[in-house]
C-alpha cells in the first residue's frame, strides 16, 4: 500500500469489492488514482453546478423582483399617464388606452402643438415689448414684496442704470411714493395707480416720471407681483414749473396794475378833489358873471374828470369782484325826475328831443342800490345822446313782472343816433373799447361805461341787452328785481347843517384835504382843531375832549390805524373816530372798523353824507 | 466503431491514393521518442505541438531537425496534445507533412516587434501576401496577444477567399507563459504563420462549442479593450467569485468553465470569450478578445453530452470526405470542464473522418477560425475547430 487516500467513494467501494484491501499492487496505482480523480473531479463539478444553479436562481429572483417592482410602477406610471392625457384630451376619451406609442404620438403631437404656440406667444410678448420700448416706456415687474424681478432695457435707460443691477431693487425705492412706512408702500404698488414722482439718477441728475402701476395675478386669480411702467417727463415737467412761473409773474404783474391805478386814482382824487371842494365853496361867494361862468366850466370839468376816476376805480373794484350792493330805500318818481333833469338838458343842448315815461304800476318806493342804478341808466343815456345827432332820446320805465314784495323792472334807453353794426355789437361791452378806434377820436371817451354799466346789471341780476341798426339807432334794455319799499317811505329832509356846539378834532396831513374839511365843518358851525398826524392827535386828545375825531388813515410819524388803536387801547377813550381816506379800494373799511373806528367815509365825501355821518354820531349819543 | 489505439499509430504510415505524405511521432517528456520519426521521405512542413515544459527542457527541436534537416518546423506550447485519437499530456505530438503540389511559407513575427496585436496581424499578411494563397494558418503566443485584434489585423487587407485558421499557445491552464516556434526553439511572445499556395489543396473547417448559456443577461457597463470592469454595475470579478464557489481560488483556470458569450444584436450570432487573468487588485479580468462596452453577455456552462457533440458537429461543418490530415484546436476550457473523458469529443471527430486520416492538434489559449457561414475568420473560445487538408492532381 502506497499509503496514498482516494476518494471517499472508491475507498468504501476498494473495502468492500477488492479483496485484501488496502493491499493493493502497485500496477493498480495508476488506475485507481484516475478513477479516484474522476470521482474527485465529478463532486467538484457538482459544487460548482450546484453553487452556479443557486446563484443563478438568487440573481433571476432578485431580478424578477425588480422586473416585478419595475412592472408595477410603470403600471401606476400608465395609469397616471392616461389621467394626465384624459385631461389632456378631454373631447376625446377614446384615445386613451394602454398603447403607450399612440399615447406617446399624440402627446408628441400636442407638445409640438403647443410649442408653436409658445413661440407665438413669446413672439407676441416681444412684440409688445418692443412696443412699449419705442414708445420710450420703461417696464418693469416686481414681486409681491415689491422687489424687482425682471427690468426692461428702457426702465434701466430712464434709471441710469444696468438692467442686471436693478434686479432685487424694492419698486419704492426707484420711485417713492408718498407713503413713508414699507408695507403701506408696497400695498401701493399692487394696487393700479398712476402718479408722477421725481427720481434722482446715480448721476445726481433729476428725473421726473410718469409711472403706471398694476397688479399682476397668478393663474389662480391671486396677485403675485406687479409691473410698472415709467414715462420720462422731465422736460414737460419743466416746461409746466416754467409756465407756473409764468403765471405767477403775470399774477403779481397784474395785481401791480391794480395797485397802480389804485394809487394812480387816489393821487388823482386828492387834487381834484380839492378843485371840486373849492369850487364848491367858491361858488357860495359873491361873483360876478363872468367870474360864475368860469367857474361853472372849471366845475364842468372837474366833474368829468371826477366821473372818469370813478370809472377807472369801479372797473378796478368790480374787476377783482370787490363792489358790494347797498339796499336803499328810494323814491322812484322823484329819484328819476331828478336824474332826467341834467340829461335833459344835456340832450336839448344837442337839439335832441328827450323823453322818459314811468309805468303807473310801479310802486313809488324801492329798494336796492339805487345810486349804482342811477350810474348805469346816467350812462346809457349819455351814450345815447352823445352818439346821436339828431332825432330823439327817450327812456322807458316798466313793469314787466310782479310779487308780493318784489317788482320786475326794465328800464329801456332808446336812440336815433349812428347805431353799432351787428360784428361790433358784442365787443361794446368790452372795457376800453368802443366801436372802432375813430368812434373814439370823434366822440371821445374811454370806454369804459358800458363795461361798467354790464357789469353791475349783472350783479343786480339783470342783463343788459342791445339792439341795435348802423345809421337807425340803438336800443339798451334790461330788467331787475327791485324790493317793494316798506309802507312809509321817508319823506326827504332838507338839508340844513348845523352842528354848533360840537367840537371836532381833524388829524389830516394834506393841506387842502385840511382846508376843505376845515371850511366844511366850520360853514356848519362847528369848532374845529387840526392835527398833522396821528401822535399829535393823541398829544391833544390828552389836553382836550372832542365829540368826534376825523381821522385820515395814511400819515407820516404815525397813521390813522395805529392812532385809532392808541386811543382804544392805552387811552380807553369811545370818543367816535371816522376814518377819511382817498384809497377807495375795499378793505381799507374793514380795517378802520377792527382797529376800532366808528365809521368810515371815502374822499371825495358829498358833504350831505358826512354831515348826516357827524351829526348822527355827535348827536344821537 | 474505428478504434485508433495509441499502439496501432506508432506505426501510422499512410500510403493511400493521396499525393500529400503525413508521418506522425510522439515524444514523451523526460523520456524521448516512443516512437522515433523515420526519414523515409522529405517533408516540407512539420508542426510539433507539445506541453510547455517538454518544449523548453528536452530539446525536442532539436531532435526533430537531426530527422528532418530540410523541413519547415512549426512548435506551439499546449494545454494539452492532440495525437490521433488520443488526448496527452507531457507529450509532443510530432505531425511531417510532404505537400507536393502546394508551396509553403512561414513566417514568424516578435509581439515586441509591433505596436500592437492589429499591426503584428496586418504585418504577417503583408508578408504572406503573394497570388496564389489560398490558406493562412497561425500559431500565436497565447498570453501577450489579443487574439481579437491580431485576427483582425490579418484580416484587415485579405482577400476573404484566403481561409485563415489556428489559434493561441497555451500552458496547461496556468496562464503564465506560452511558447512558439518556427525553424527555432520556441519562445515567448512569437507569432508563427504558415502561407499555402495553390490551388490543389482542399482544405476545409469547421468550429462549433456546445455550451449551455445559463444565468440573467447582462449589459457590459465597463471595460477597456479584453479588460473587464462592470456587468450591469457590478464589478465583474466579484460575479465571478460569487459564482464560482469555492473554485474561485483556482483562479483563473476555474474561470473557464464559465466563459462569457457575448450576444449579438440579433441576439443569434454568438462569440464566447474566456478569461486569460484576473488583476485582484484592480479587480479585473483580462479576456483573450475584446469585451465592447454596451454588449449583452451571460455566463456558459458544460452540458457533456453538449460538448462532445459540439466537435461533432465541426467535422460535419467542414464536411471533407477523404482528408489527410486532421487538424484540431480545441479549447483549453473544454479540457478542464471534460477533463479525463476529454478524449470523447476527439474521438467523435475521428469517428467521423475515420481512420485513413491522420489527426493531430493542441488544446489552446483561443481558437482562430471563420465563423460558421462566413469566410472571415475570427477568434473563438471554448470551442473545437477543425482544418482539414488535402491535395488533388
Amino acid at each position: 500500500m502506497t499509503g496514498k487516500k482516494y476518494h471517499r467513494l472508491l475507498e468504501r467501494q476498494l473495502k468492500k469489492f477488492l479483496p485484501g484491501y488496502p493491499e493493493v499492487s502497485v500496477d493498480w496505482e495508476d488506475l485507481l488514482t484516475a478513477i479516484s480523480n474522476s470521482y474527485e473531479h465529478s463532486d467538484n463539478d457538482r459544487v460548482l453546478m450546484e453553487t452556479a444553479m443557486r446563484e443563478s436562481s438568487d440573481e433571476l429572483l432578485s431580478k424578477k423582483e425588480a422586473v416585478n417592482q419595475m412592472l408595477n410602477r410603470q403600471s401606476l406610471v400608465l395609469e397616471a399617464l392616461k389621467d394626465a392625457a384624459s385631461a389632456l384630451f378631454p373631447d376625446r376619451p377614446s384615445i386613451v388606452n394602454d398603447d403607450l406609442l399612440q399615447l406617446a404620438d399624440l402627446v408628441q403631437a400636442e407638445i409640438e402643438k403647443r410649442q408653436i404656440a409658445e413661440t407665438r406667444r413669446a413672439q407676441s410678448d416681444q412684440r409688445l415689448l418692443d412696443i412699449i420700448d419705442s414708445l420710450n416706456l420703461g417696464m418693469a415687474r416686481y414681486d409681491l414684496s415689491g422687489r424687482l424681478t425682471q427690468v426692461e432695457p428702457r426702465f434701466a435707460e430712464i434709471f441710469g442704470r444696468q438692467e442686471a443691477d436693478m434686479i432685487g431693487f424694492g419698486a419704492s425705492d426707484i420711485s417713492g411714493s408718498a407713503e413713508s412706512d414699507e408695507d403701506t408702500r408696497i400695498q401701493f404698488y399692487l394696487t393700479s395707480k398712476v402718479f408722477e414722482s421725481p427720481f434722482r439718477k446715480p448721476s445726481g441728475e433729476v428725473t421726473w416720471l410718469l409711472c403706471t402701476t398694476a397688479p399682476l395675478f397668478d393663474d389662480a386669480g391671486c396677485v403675485e407681483g406687479g409691473v410698472i411702467v415709467a414715462f420720462d417727463i422731465t422736460s414737460r415737467k419743466k416746461l409746466e414749473q416754467e409756465m407756473v412761473e409764468a403765471r405767477k409773474a403775470a399774477e403779481a404783474g397784474l395785481e401791480l396794475r391794480k395797485t397802480i391805478l389804485a394809487n394812480v386814482s387816489h393821487e388823482l382824487r386828492t387834487p381834484v378833489n380839492a378843485i371840486v371842494g373849492m369850487s364848491a365853496l367858491l361858488s357860495s361867494t359873491e361873483l360876478n358873471e363872468q367870474q360864475r361862468d368860469y367857474l361853472k366850466t372849471m366845475r364842468f370839468s372837474s366833474d368829468g374828470l371826477l366821473v372818469l376816476i370813478d370809472d377807472l376805480l369801479d372797473v378796478s373794484r368790480i374787476e377783482a369782484g370787490k363792489v358790494e350792493l347797498e339796499e336803499i330805500e328810494f323814491s322812484v318818481s322823484e329819484n328819476f325826475t331828478q336824474l332826467t333833469k341834467a340829461l335833459r338838458l344835456r340832450a336839448q343842448e344837442k337839439g335832441l328831443q328827450f323823453e322818459w315815461k314811468l309805468d303807473d304800476r310801479i310802486a313809488p318806493s324801492l329798494r336796492g342800490d339805487v345810486h349804482r342804478l342811477n350810474q348805469v341808466i346816467t350812462n346809457l343815456i349819455g351814450n345815447a345822446i352823445k352818439f346821436t345827432t339828431q332825432g330823439s332820446v327817450r327812456l322807458d320805465i316798466m313793469q314787466s313782472g310782479v310779487s308780493n314784495d318784489s317788482q320786475l323792472v326794465l328800464f329801456r334807453v332808446t336812440d336815433t343816433g349812428i347805431g353799432i353794426a351787428a360784428d361790433r355789437q358784442a365787443s361794446v361791452f368790452h372795457a376800453f373799447a368802443q366801436e372802432d378806434n375813430s368812434t373814439t377820436r370823434k366822440y371821445g371817451g374811454t370806454g369804459l361805461g358800458l363795461s361798467i354799466s354790464k357789469r353791475i346789471v349783472e350783479m343786480m341780476g339783470g342783463q343788459l341787452m342791445l339792439s341795435s341798426e348802423k345809421n337807425v339807432g340803438t336800443t339798451f334794455s334790461f330788467q331787475i328785481e327791485l324790493k317793494k319799499a316798506i309802507e312809509n317811505a321817508p319823506v326827504k329832509k332838507e338839508f340844513n347843517p348845523d352842528l354848533q356846539g360840537s367840537r371836532i378834532l381833524l388829524v389830516e396831513d394834506n393841506k387842502v384835504n385840511q382846508f376843505l374839511a376845515n371850511a366844511l365843518l366850520t360853514s356848519w358851525k362847528a369848532l374845529v382843531e387840526i392835527s398833522e398826524d396821528g401822535q399829535d392827535a393823541i398829544d391833544r386828545m390828552k389836553e382836550q375832549e372832542y365829540d368826534l375825531v376825523l381821522m385820515d388813515l395814511q400819515m407820516p410819524i404815525m397813521d390813522g390805524f395805529e392812532a385809532t388803536a392808541h386811543i382804544r387801547e392805552v387811552m380807553k377813550s369811545k370818543v367816535p373816530i371816522i376814518g377819511l381816506s382817498a384809497n377807495a379800494l375795499n378793505g381799507e373799511r374793514e380795517r378802520s372798523l377792527e382797529r376800532g373806528m366808528d365809521d368810515y367815509v371815502s374822499k371825495p365825501f358829498q358833504p350831505e353824507m358826512l354831515y348826516e355821518k357827524i351829526h348822527g354820531f355827535i348827536f344821537r349819543s | 466503431m474505428t478504434n485508433l489505439s495509441l499502439e496501432s499509430q506508432f506505426d501510422f504510415y499512410l500510403n493511400h491514393p493521396s499525393l500529400m505524405k503525413v508521418q506522425q511521432s510522439l515524444w514523451r517528456e523526460g523520456k524521448g521518442w516512443a516512437n522515433a520519426p523515420v526519414s523515409d521521405f522529405e517533408p516540407n512542413l512539420i508542426f510539433a505541438f507539445g506541453a510547455i515544459d517538454a518544449l523548453a527542457n528536452d530539446s525536442v527541436y532539436s531532435e526533430i531537425r537531426k530527422v528532418y534537416p530540410t523541413a519547415n518546423v512549426v512548435l506551439a506550447s499546449t494545454a494539452g496534445e492532440i495525437h490521433g485519437d488520443e488526448v496527452n499530456d507531457h507529450t509532443v505530438s510530432v505531425t511531417a507533412c510532404r505537400f507536393d503540389k502546394t508551396t509553403i511559407k512561414v513566417v514568424e513575427g516578435n509581439v515586441s516587434d509591433c505596436a500592437n496585436s492589429f499591426e503584428c496581424g496586418r504585418s504577417i499578411t503583408n508578408r504572406l501576401k503573394v497570388a496564389g494563397l489560398s490558406h493562412i494558418l497561425v500559431f500565436s503566443d497565447g498570453i501577450s496577444v489579443n487574439g481579437d485584434d491580431l485576427v483582425r489585423g490579418i484580416n484587415d487587407d485579405l482577400s476573404p477567399e484566403v481561409i485563415v485558421t489556428g489559434g493561441l499557445a497555451a500552458d496547461a491552464g496556468r496562464f503564465t507563459k506560452t511558447l512558439v516556434g518556427a525553424n527555432a526553439e520556441p519562445q515567448s511572445n512569437r507569432i508563427v504563420a504558415i502561407g499555402f499556395y495553390g490551388d490543389k489543396l482542399k482544405i476545409s473547417h469547421g468550429s462549433h462549442g456546445g455550451w449551455d448559456l445559463f444565468g440573467p443577461m447582462r449589459t457590459v457597463t465597463k471595460a477597456v479593450d479584453n479588460v473587464l470592469f462592470e456587468l450591469d454595475g457590478e464589478n465583474a470579478l466579484e460575479i465571478y467569485k460569487r459564482y464560482l464557489g469555492p473554485r474561485a481560488s483556482e483562479l483563473p483556470g476555474s474561470a473557464l468553465l464559465f466563459p462569457l458569450c457575448i450576444l449579438g444584436s440579433d441576439r443569434e450570432s454568438q462569440l464566447v470569450r474566456t478569461i486569460l487573468s484576473v488583476d485582484d487588485a484592480a479587480g479585473t479580468l483580462r479576456f483573450a478578445g475584446n469585451i465592447p462596452v454596451g454588449s449583452q453577455v451571460q455566463f456558459m456552462m458544460a452540458n457533456f453530452d453538449r460538448l462532445v457533440g459540439g466537435a461533432s458537429k465541426a467535422a460535419e461543418q467542414s464536411n471533407d470526405q477523404s482528408p489527410e490530415l486532421v487538424l484540431m484546436v480545441s479549447c483549453v476550457g473544454r479540457k478542464i470542464v471534460l477533463d479525463q473523458r476529454i478524449e470523447e469529443e476527439v474521438e467523435s471527430v475521428c469517428q467521423y473522418f475515420g481512420s485513413d486520416a491522420a489527426y493531430t492538434g493542441f488544446y489552446s489559449n483561443g481558437e482562430i477560425s471563420p465563423q460558421w457561414g462566413s469566410t472571415q475568420c475570427s477568434l473563438h473560445n471554448q470551442t473545437m475547430t477543425i482544418t482539414t487538408y488535402h491535395e488533388v492532381e
